[in-house]
């Protein structure tokens, strides 16, 4: 299945497992979190698979802490090679940031410092956990709240050279380039045309809550103009790539979302007009 | 070494260490914006460590919350989270442990009903997840219900 193919998706969530199956064909793919199906049966498997069944499915993770300096935790890969197995899913991804270490998990995404150090461990685990999946991974930028003295790197320079020398893919979170720039005043612009085009395998899109002098992501209202006017031109920079809607908190009913897609799509199909 | 020029180790075993608030030396290794000063922007990561896990809490264990009121609620949640820091990938395993910390750790263990609800209400979150658990039962089990507070608690 190319790209082009996958279209306009949207987050797998329990609040709307029941209306999913129910109206098959209303997205074109779902994302489905992997740590939520790390379990050994029960109600969220049955439901992932019943759902698998109509659609195409990525798995995203929230916990593979690719740039701790922990060592990986293979239990963690061996489930999620299991479920990779289960799922047969479109891709693969996870963060570009650590979730904590001594063993301990913060279940936060907290931003790695961009620098030579930072680069060659975490693209030395990136390849280690290719090797063990067998199969290449996605990452996300995140947005951030701090930005460390110590890096020697932008956040872009840093993604487009991991990217190159562990082989991975990027998934290019629009809203979080969109609330990083916010809060670090640099180009969202700068950011997008960093990314090395071919590797951009997914759009994320999402709502923020702006505190006036920082903006928090916090996935919990509908996405903003100025981050849709951002995707038009991620769009521009990397035609076809698949988009999905992030929606974590404060989950409104289903076809509010869908109504949320049908605004991607229209926009996307502008660009693709434009560009005609 | 000084946060500021530490490497990647010092500088994540600072940033872990400023959000379990047991150390500052973090706030040397980060910059202020021009809108917001570094003290403001770590308390986003700060204070949404203990926020989500509360959360999770809240979600897990409706009916203790009932019986303790919410100010007592989360000052055992806050509790709960210094002594059981999070081991697993997954937040949802987070609370597990809160039966058998409400009836080791005074005051909690003076009043064996708060356990007993823990202990029954991660056991109805656990059937839900459980290889035999029904299949195809609709979503009952996944918005846990909110138990009335007992009138005997």
């Amino acid at each position: 299945m190319c790209a082009a193919e996958i279209g306009f998706g949207l987050g797998l969530r329990p609040e709307h497992y029941e209306e999913i199956a129910a109206s098959p064909g209303r997205v074109s793919w779902f994302e489905a979190l992997s740590e939520n199906y790390m379990v050994p049966g029960g109600g969220p498997l049955h439901w992932l698979d019943r759902i698998r069944r109509d659609y195409p499915m990525a798995l995203h993770g929230v916990s593979l802490s690719i740039g701790s300096i922990d060592p990986l935790d293979r239990a963690y890969l061996d489930d999620l090679k299991a479920l990779v197995g289960r799922v047969q899913p479109i891709w693969v991804s996870d963060h570009l940031c650590f979730t904590g270490l001594r063993g301990q998990n913060m279940h936060d995404l907290l931003p790695l410092p961009y620098t030579e150090e930072a680069l060659d461990h975490t693209a030395e685990r990136v390849l280690a956990v290719q090797d063990h999946l067998g199969r290449r991974l996605v990452l996300e930028n995140v947005s951030s709240y701090v930005t460390y003295a110590a890096s020697e790197l932008t956040e872009w320079e840093f993604i487009a050279e991991l990217a190159r020398r562990a082989d991975c893919d990027i998934l290019l979170d629009v809203n979080n380039v969109y609330v990083s720039a916010f809060n670090h005043e640099f180009d969202a612009l700068a950011f997008l045309r960093a990314m090395p085009r071919e590797r951009v395998r997914q759009f994320h899109l999402a709502g923020h809550t702006n505190k006036g002098s920082h903006i928090i992501d916090t996935h919990d209202h509908p996405i903003v103009p100025d981050v849709w006017a951002l995707y038009a031109e991620a769009l521009k920079l990397f035609p076809g790539v698949p988009t999905m809607i992030e929606r974590d908190d404060n989950i409104p009913p289903y076809e509010e979302l869908l109504a949320e897609l049908d605004v991607a799509r229209r926009i996307a199909a502008g660009v693709v007009r434009q560009a005609a | 070494m000084s946060a500021n020029t530490g490497s990647l180790g010092d500088l994540q075993r600072a940033f872990q260490d400023y959000l379990l608030a047991s150390s500052e030396s973090f706030q040397a290794a980060v910059h202020d914006t021009r809108k917001a000063d570094r003290i403001t922007l770590l308390d986003v990561y700060r204070n949404g460590y203990a926020l989500r896990l509360i959360e999770a809490l809240t979600t897990d264990y409706p009916g203790l919350m009932a019986m303790a009121g919410p100010a007592d609620f989360d000052h055992m949640a806050r509790a709960y989270i210094a002594a059981h820091p999070s081991r697993h990938p997954s937040i949802r395993w987070f609370g597990k442990d809160v039966a058998d910390f409400l009836s080791a750790t005074p005051p909690y263990s003076r009043t064996p009903a708060a356990a007993e609800m823990a202990r029954f209400e991660w056991a109805l979150g656990e059937a839900f997840d459980s290889p035999a658990a029904a299949r195809g039962v609709g979503d009952a089990g996944l918005h846990r219900p909110a138990l009335a507070p007992a009138a005997d608690a």
